[in-house]
This record gives C-alpha cells, structure tokens and sequence, in this order.
C-alpha cells in the first residue's frame, strides 16, 4: 500500500521532549513519528533517506538523525545490509515496553503530586484539549501522541531527569502499538483529566490508583483484539 | 534467546557510547577489528555487521584498505543522555536503578547462558579481590564493571540506556564509593546474592536481591527512596 500520497504536514502539533540537540531533526522526528503511528507509512514500508528528504525537504544528515531515533526507540528497524523500513513491533517488545512503563509511570506519579506548579497544569490542561479536539475531529494519530505527550509532561514534573528521559523513549512503541491494534478510541483523555484533577489537589493515593487503572487499560488497548477474545474465553 | 541481531544492537550501542565519551574523535581511525572485537568482547563478523549499522547511521566510514574512520563523535541517543544524566542528583539515579533494575535482571535471568553466567562471576571475582587486598580503587571498578556487565546481557536496547546513565552515573560518584571501602563486602555479598538467582534462572528472586542491593545502597548513601506500592514487577 503506498500511502505516500497521503502524507501531508503536521503543523499546530506540540513538540515531543527535545531529544536529537537540533530544531530541524525534532521536526523531522515528530513528522516522521505522526507518520508512522497514522500509519500513513505503514508497517514493513521501507524508508530511504532520499525519499524522506525529499518528502519533508529536509538533509539528509536531518533524515539520518531522526532515523536514528526511531530506530533507538524500535519504530523501525535499521539492519545490516537491508532497508529501513517501518518496524513491525513483536508481542514481547509489546510487552516489555508496557510492563516498563507501568514500573516507571508508577514510580513519577507520586513525584508529580508533590510540587504541582500552575503552568505545568495548565500545559497538562491544554494537552487535553488538543486531544480531546483531535479525537473529535477523528485525527487518531493526533490523539494517541498527545495521550502519550500528556504523560511525558507528568514525568517532568516528577522531576527525575533520567526517569523521564527513560520514559520518553517508551511511549513511541507503545503509542504504535495502540495505534495498531485500539479499534475504539476509549477516551484516554477523559481518564487523564482525572489523574490530571488528583495531581492537581496533590491527591497521591487517587492518581496512584487511577495511574494504575489507566495503564491496565492500555495493556487491552494495545493488544490485538484476536488475542483479547481468546482471553475472555479462558 | 539472543538472537544475532539483538548482538549487534548491543555492540552498536556500545561503540555509540565509547564514541560519545570520546574515545575516540572525529577523523580518527578505529583500531583494528581484531582489537575491537576483542575490547567489545564479540565475535568479529558481529562486529563487522555493527560496523554497518554505524555507517549507515553516518557515524563511521570504512575506508578500503585503511580502516574505519570516525566521521562523528557524538551521535544522537547516547548524547542526549549525557544531557539528560547531566543534571541528574544521585537520588536520581537511585530511584531510576530502583525502578528499573529488578525489572531489567529478571529478563536477564530468563535469558542468560552459562558463559554469561561464568562472565558474570569473573567480575564479582575482581571485586573479591579488591576486597581482600583492600584496594577501594579497584573494588569500585570492579562494581561499575559488575554493574556493566550484567545489564548489557539485556536483549533490549532501550533498556541499555539505562545501563549508560547508571554507569556514568556510578563512574561520576566514584568518588563517594572509593570513600566507603567499608561497603565494599556488603556490596559484593549482595551482587552474589543477584547473581546466584540469576544462575538458577530464578527471575523472582533474581528481582527481589537486586532491590534489596539498591535499598541498601541508598541506606549506605543516606538516600530514602521513594517506593512504589504498586510493586508487579517482583
């Protein structure tokens, strides 16, 4: 399926944490990631840095840096002498990845309940409107990145540099893989304004709990829904 | 299981980071591969795939009849953890090994071969040694070692930023080990108590020692951690 004609810019979207040092390769990244979790650059579709130069009129060098990224972050795979292409994540990278960011969202959100500050709750506010914006207007990739977005804002405010830089480079497979296999869009920002409302009053033990419930969702929403019959079954 | 590319991976990340902590500069060559692969401790044709991976990444190029010159030193995922690691406190990194390494360790449990094992028990070995000539020097390399080894069995390579930040991390507090010798036998036991679960393929257990050793470490440091109740990754 060559869905290249499709791909269109994504302007009025926020920027992921600054991860690459450059402007441009964040753009290209952030563009790049839309992409991918949109699926207009489907699974397995193989990427050159020509054609993505070209398609965001961007270098190479550009290119090759967000390549890198996402390549780190296991949205595509870069192997010796075949092509980049479009990474088609397994059940077990799945699954690591979610049981990874339970033990570190898990561990931030008492953190971010402890030195609330107004602008970050009014960012985490706006997050949510975009997002609940984006879901109207059926722009599912939108919404899963800024569902995802609304998270690594809460790791910043727990203030655990390292912790959240961690968590940063966890949220793209996972949004990949919501993007895959989450036929229904469950309203994440219904339940993230109420973690947000718990943050807000300082409330551990409610964001705690509603943290936990958020993530045991995103385990169903994340796996495909063959698997997920055959669960209710045993 | 590792797989031939999950290697690879590994030694990419692993030359990422000795070519982001400058082992090497810009247009200098790389020693030769029998050298390398020896340092890196690989098979020669794993290095060589990796080296591909690093070219095509534009870290690299392999000059015919010459060698491998470094083309950039500071490539994109192992700079921006410097970044991130940079500002990090030791309670940071404390609540990140917390979080992450009983996490990490099990999967190593699950997956690791008797030659790994033997790898493993050569660096507690090292640290025994220090010990008994009561050498603190040596005692904390042996530790960061330990700690390098152990978690670069992991098959997953977002998990090996972890493994970075945590070792520049311990490198950067040497000085606050070196200044403890005292420690060094409560170390030791605990890292032997990790690594006899891992040998019995124990990943429960294998969890449970290690966040037993972060606990203390962060007793010996006059740290209190912040600990999850939610604790399903034991």
């Amino acid at each position: 399926m060559n869905s290249f004609a499709l791909l269109q810019p994504c302007t009025s979207l926020p920027c992921p944490p600054s991860q690459t040092g450059t402007q441009w390769a964040d753009d290209i990244y952030t563009r790049l990631l839309d992409a991918i979790v949109e699926q207009r650059l489907p699974s397995g579709c193989r990427l050159t840095e020509e054609g993505l130069g070209q398609m965001f009129g961007a270098s190479r060098a550009q290119v090759r840096d967000a390549l890198s990224l996402l390549s780190y972050q296991q949205i595509i795979t870069m192997h010796a002498n075949a092509h980049t292409r479009v990474a088609a994540p397994t059940g077990e990278q799945i699954r690591q990845a979610l049981h990874a960011r339970r033990l570190t969202e898990m561990a931030l959100i008492p953190m971010a309940c402890r030195r609330p500050q107004k602008n970050d709750l009014q960012h985490l506010q706006q997050l949510l409107e975009s997002q609940r914006q984006s879901e109207t207007q059926n722009f599912r990739g939108a919404a899963i990145r800024l569902a995802g977005a609304f998270h690594l804002h809460l790791a910043q405010m727990a203030g655990n540099a390292p912790l959240a830089y961690f968590l940063g480079n966890l949220v793209p497979l996972t949004s990949l893989a919501i993007a895959r296999h989450d036929t229904v869009l469950t309203g994440a920002w219904q339940q993230q304004a109420a973690i947000a409302q718990a943050v807000e009053a300082q409330d551990e033990t409610t964001a705690v709990k509603l943290m936990s419930q958020y993530l045991d969702d995103m385990v169903l929403r994340c796996t495909p829904v063959a698997q997920i019959k055959g669960l209710t079954l045993l | 299981m590792i797989t031939s590319s999950t290697v690879v991976n590994s030694v990419v990340e692993k030359l990422r980071a000795a070519l982001a902590r400058g082992e090497w500069r810009s247009g200098e060559m790389l020693p030769g591969q029998r050298e390398l692969a020896e340092k890196l401790g690989i098979s020669r044709p794993s290095l060589r795939e990796a080296m591909i991976v690093l070219e095509t990444l534009g870290l690299v190029r392999t000059m015919p009849s010459k060698g491998v010159v470094v083309l950039q030193a500071h490539a994109g995922s192992a700079q921006s953890q410097e970044h991130a690691v940079a500002d990090a406190s030791l309670e940071d990194v404390l609540q990140l090994r917390y979080t992450l390494e009983p996490f990490i360790v099990g999967l190593v449990a699950q997956s690791i071969s008797s030659k790994e094992v033997g790898q493993l028990r050569l660096t507690l070995m090292d640290m025994r040694e220090a010990l008994e000539a009561n050498d603190s020097e040596a005692g904390v390399n042996a530790y960061i070692a330990f700690h390098e080894e152990l978690f670069n069995l992991t098959s997953n390579p977002i998990f090996q930023s972890v493994v970075q930040q945590t070792s520049n991390a311990l490198k950067q507090s040497a000085q606050v080990l070196r200044n403890s010798p005292e420690h060094l036998a409560e170390r030791l036991e605990e890292n032997e108590a990790v690594v006899r679960a891992i040998r019995a393929k124990n990943s429960a257990l294998a969890s449970v020692e290690m966040r037993r050793h972060i606990l203390r470490e962060g007793q010996r440091m006059g740290i209190e951690l912040n600990i999850p109740d939610d604790n399903l990754g034991s």
